[in-house]
């Protein structure tokens, strides 16, 4: 085999990343064996060295983050992932998107926020330090895996974020070009990658992954506690250091979350923040989880009550994480979501990854090595071989056995769990603050239940050869909603009960006094809203009662000390949200409203029959032809299409809108610029525009426009000869256009006027439009004629010819034949969408995140607190 | 009975009843003959067609005539052709994808489309 020498190439950078990815792996091995020993042995040099490891790690990590972020700022697209996902023109901000668009990339940013909240553990969590640390680092050497990259016969290890182009695609090398200027010289050809996705080039991506991902990051350390605590035979203490930590991953990820829906909002067309697609599911489900939790441990803080429930919950949240990783990751959602994310063959090393972790966890809760070791091979390893290899039996009897082997583990564990803590009888008080919590975690843990059942439907399609379909937006709202109406009154009731027993009458006046006065401003509300259907007015009255009484709460019972205020904030918070959402989607309102009705479709199919089933069409998009303006809603709101300006390869429609006042004065104006971009190696994307008012939105995107049309030229016919004088007013044959003959230029003549050139101008009003056309008539020798034809107006003028009255010399007429054909438009289509008060969504979750991030303090001042005492 | 075994009792019932519900509602995957026998019987449940598009056959969207009327062909797993209707804008960037996932109900000789899933244009394809 030849060697080529390839030229222009920078192989360090790509060489010194590949092995910070495996100075990382064998660091986080070494950390993990290191601190799991020091937990048996309590050999303080292995602590030692389990913590020099995990430092080491930490600086490799970085190391990656740097070189692979080398390689796409100087554009070295003979990297795979440089060329794939960066282009020379982005500004460098984007750059840092580039990361998270691809695989490698989000497990890298995963792998980072690892090993951060990993140092600070080391400082911060005493002697909970190695069992905590030997979780991350077994979490850190799974995630390294991934992204080394090598090849072990078929088996494919990880995916490398360095590979170079040439390797991950040979085929590249054979084009023709390069036979001449030689294989060694490619990269004169390959001088531009692929680009970054215009849709992800939006400042909230910038920021949104990275938020996502450090919750997700998050979730591991409540469970490494829990892990730690089921190792250490330390069942319930875990429960102190893991509590602020719990609630630091429900804020980090709820707020990733919702950016994550802001995006969508800002930069998507689909006209929302959440669609209840599977891949928004899969971030919904673990949060839904860890939320219970940690209403659960703050039960337990106070209580001791419901241990068990407790240790399920926060472990299962951090499973549930890997499980959306495995669900978004593997490709396995194929047809049931929009979103696509390539599958690079490693949805066999998340299953691992998923499975290894769950079976590590159970196999703690026996007590004797030898029986961890058993339970952990055989269940670990019949899981595998189910899930890996074919038998010669049918696929849905194998699954059925790995489901069956897999809900007996459960079992099994959960059965050990209760040994440990011993099973007693949970009695509760009716009016005991910890009852109502636990009701309102009950209510939360179904709306995640239910969330996760049906985001699963693709997962249940795989196991059992089945062919279910997955739920839509609807389905999930309506049943959605009736969780979401017990939570928020919940949130309001539980504060006035104290735990463990509570005063009743104080209890009553509080409830009441706080119930009387929501119910009055909720009936405000809805008369300000105008919403009165069930499910919807019980939401806002709930809604409103979580803000009442957390507010009556904070004043009454915690005197308004807003350092212990946190819950409550962040209740009235997630109060207010829940109104936002409903206003702004019950009362959305679509603007564009077509009832035009020109050439309109309406009741007939394509082939002129008569259709009952076009009743239902959708009238949501409208044409709006430049320079004129459509009304919307009710004639109060005037749009105009003014103009369009090219920024390669964007194009921004600058759309008017004004608001008009019963006379039809212009109140107010305000001009979007929604944009579509035709860009050539992904096709045409469409940005949408938002106008922000304080109780409203107005949201723009362009479905269509006039360039994408396939506009076919044909022929001018209706032809039609008219002789007039100048001022004259005529019509085309189809009657459709009017012309007027406005003046005749002179632009050359002699005196004998054998030489004659001459300009007509004849105007052309088509309906709500003018135009211009200038046909010339040329007699020098001979006659020639320039016809004029104005494509807008699909028409087409000559001057034929000259008749000068012998009798009146003065007078002149003219001969002007006019044909016609469809005009070619200069429009868009446009869709407008008003959102009403949305901003008490975003105001709510501010509100809510001030809320968590007060608690925060609070909890982690107790955690410490409580952990100093424990230790005199 | 005590609050919490009530609370208990309520919780198991509601996470049945979701199991229960889960069966009843959900939609399945279907092609489109399955879809035309479904339609005489339950003409309103939302059926989801795996389809290739037909490219060979022309696609009709006349903005200037109606901007909220598509049509285009495609086939479903088991060959079969169809006509497809969707009353909205054309979708972008159609034409970059093969494979689309139709929801929406038979009509007799037309499917009517909701909803039609495509994969984000091109976001991670391979070069």
């Amino acid at each position: 085999m030849e060697t080529i020498i390839f030229n222009n190439e920078h192989l360090f950078i790509g060489n010194f990343g590949h092995f910070s990815v495996v100075l990382a792996f064998v660091a986080s091995i070494i950390s993990a064996i290191a601190y799991s020993l020091h937990v048996k042995f309590k050999n303080e040099s292995l602590r030692q060295l389990g913590r020099i490891m995990f430092f080491l790690h930490g600086i490799a990590v970085v190391l990656i983050f740097i070189s692979l972020f080398y390689i796409i700022h100087s554009h070295y697209f003979e990297y795979q992932y440089a060329y794939q996902h960066s282009s020379t023109d982005l500004p460098v901000y984007y750059m840092i998107s580039c990361f998270w668009e691809g695989q490698e990339g989000s497990f890298l940013l995963w792998m980072f926020w690892h090993a951060v909240l990993g140092v600070i553990l080391i400082f911060k969590s005493k002697d909970w330090e190695s069992p905590v640390l030997t979780v991350v680092a077994v979490a850190q050497l799974i995630l390294g895996s991934m992204l080394l990259g090598f090849e072990i016969g078929d088996v494919k290890i990880g995916s490398s974020p360095f590979i170079l182009a040439r390797d991950y695609n040979p085929e590249m090398l054979l084009i023709p070009v390069l036979e001449k200027i030689g294989k060694s010289n490619y990269l004169q050809i390959f001088k531009e990658g692929n680009g970054l996705n215009p849709l992800l080039q939006n400042y909230w991506m910038v920021i949104h992954p990275p938020t996502l991902f450090f919750g997700f990051a998050a979730t591991i350390i409540p469970f490494a506690f829990a892990f730690a605590g089921l190792w250490t035979n330390r069942l319930k203490e875990w429960m102190i250091p893991a509590l602020p930590w719990a609630l630091v991953a429900v804020m980090i990820l709820g707020l990733g979350i919702i950016m994550g829906g802001y995006w969508a909002y800002e930069s998507l067309s689909f006209g929302g923040y959440w669609a209840w697609d599977p891949v928004e599911n899969a971030s919904l489900m673990p949060w839904l989880l860890l939320i219970t939790a940690t209403h659960l441990l703050l039960i337990n803080k106070s209580t001791g009550k419901y241990p068990v429930l407790t240790f399920i919950l926060t472990i299962a949240s951090f499973f549930m994480i890997l499980y959306a990783t495995f669900l978004t990751r593997s490709g396995i959602l194929g047809n049931a979501s929009v979103h696509s994310f390539t599958d690079l063959g490693l949805s066999g090393q998340l299953i691992i990854l998923l499975f290894s972790f769950i079976f590590l966890t159970f196999a703690l809760s026996f007590k004797t090595f030898k029986n961890r070791l058993i339970f952990f091979l055989l269940g670990f390893l019949s899981i595998l071989l189910i899930s890996v290899i074919d038998f010669p039996i049918s696929a849905r009897i194998q699954s059925s056995i790995g489901v069956v082997v897999f809900l007996v583990s459960i079992i099994w564990f959960v059965r050990n769990l209760f040994k440990h803590y011993g099973t007693q009888i949970e009695t509760d008080k009716l009016y005991s603050r910890e009852f109502w919590m636990f009701v309102g975690s009950m209510v939360l843990l179904l709306s995640g239940l239910q969330i996760i059942t049906m985001t699963s439907i693709p997962v249940f399609n795989k196991l059992f050869n089945t062919s279910m379909a997955s739920a839509g937006e609807d389905y999930y709202n309506s049943v959605q909603i009736w969780f979401a109406i017990p939570i928020v009154v919940l949130t309001a009731v539980g504060q006035f009960f104290k735990y463990k027993d509570t005063d009743k009458k104080r209890v009553w006046e509080f409830i009441a006094n706080s119930l009387l006065i929501a119910i009055v401003i909720a009936i405000g509300a809805l008369f300000l809203f105008n919403i009165w259907k069930l499910q919807y007015l019980l939401l806002i009255i709930g809604g409103t009662y979580a803000i009442v009484g957390n507010t009556h709460y904070i004043h009454k019972v915690l005197k308004g000390k807003i350092k212990l205020a946190g819950a409550a904030i962040a209740h009235a918070g997630f109060g207010l949200m829940m109104i936002g959402v409903v206003v702004s989607s019950v009362n959305k309102k679509v603007l564009s409203v077509n009832n035009t009705g020109v050439g309109y479709f309406s009741e007939t199919s394509a082939d002129g029959k008569q259709d009952d089933n076009a009743k239902t069409n959708n009238r949501e998009n409208v044409l709006l032809a430049k320079g004129r303006p459509i009304l919307f809603a009710n004639n109060t709101l005037k749009a105009t299409y003014t103009k369009v300006e090219e920024i390669a390869p964007n194009k921004y429609f600058e759309v008017k809108y004004q608001y008009l006042d019963k006379d039809g004065k212009v109140k107010d104006e305000f001009t979007l610029k929604p944009n579509v971009q035709n860009n050539p190696k992904m096709g045409v994307v469409v940005n949408p525009d938002t106008k922000h008012y304080l109780t409203k939105d107005i949201f723009t995107h362009i479905t269509f426009e006039s360039s994408m049309e396939d506009f076919e030229e044909k022929e001018f016919d209706n032809f039609k000869t008219d002789t007039v004088s100048i001022g004259q007013i005529f019509s085309t044959e189809d009657a459709n256009r009017e012309l007027t003959l406005r003046k005749v230029n002179i632009i050359e003549a002699s005196d004998d006027l054998k030489k004659l050139h001459l300009q007509a101008e004849i105007i052309i009003n088509t309906i709500g439009d003018t135009f211009i056309a200038k046909p010339e008539f040329i007699s020098d020798n001979q006659i020639r004629i320039k016809e004029a034809i104005v494509q807008e107006a699909g028409v087409l003028v000559i001057m034929d010819r000259i008749i000068s009255d012998p009798n009146n010399p003065n007078e002149m007429k003219f001969v002007i034949t006019s044909a016609t054909r469809r005009p070619k438009m200069d429009y868009i289509i446009l869709k407008a969408i008003e959102f009403p008060y949305i901003n008490l969504l975003w105001g709510g979750t501010v509100i809510m995140i001030f809320g968590f991030i007060l608690a925060i303090i609070q909890r982690f001042k107790e955690s410490k607190r409580r952990l100093k005492s424990s230790e005199d | 009975m005590k609050p919490v075994q009530i609370v208990i009792l309520v919780f198991v019932s509601v996470a049945i009843a979701i199991g229960i519900s889960f069966y009843g509602d959900t939609s399945k995957y279907v092609c489109f003959q399955e879809a035309d026998e479904i339609a005489k019987s339950r003409p309103n449940l939302k059926l989801h067609v795996v389809t290739t598009l037909s490219k060979d056959k022309p696609s009709v969207y006349n903005p200037q005539v109606d901007p909220n009327y598509f049509e285009f062909y495609a086939s479903d797993t088991t060959g079969l052709e169809r006509r497809i209707v969707y009353r909205n804008a054309m979708p972008q960037d159609l034409d970059k994808t093969d494979k689309v996932v139709l929801i929406g109900y038979s009509r007799g000789d037309y499917f009517e489309a909701k909803d039609i899933l495509k994969k984000c244009p091109s976001k991670y394809e391979k070069p």
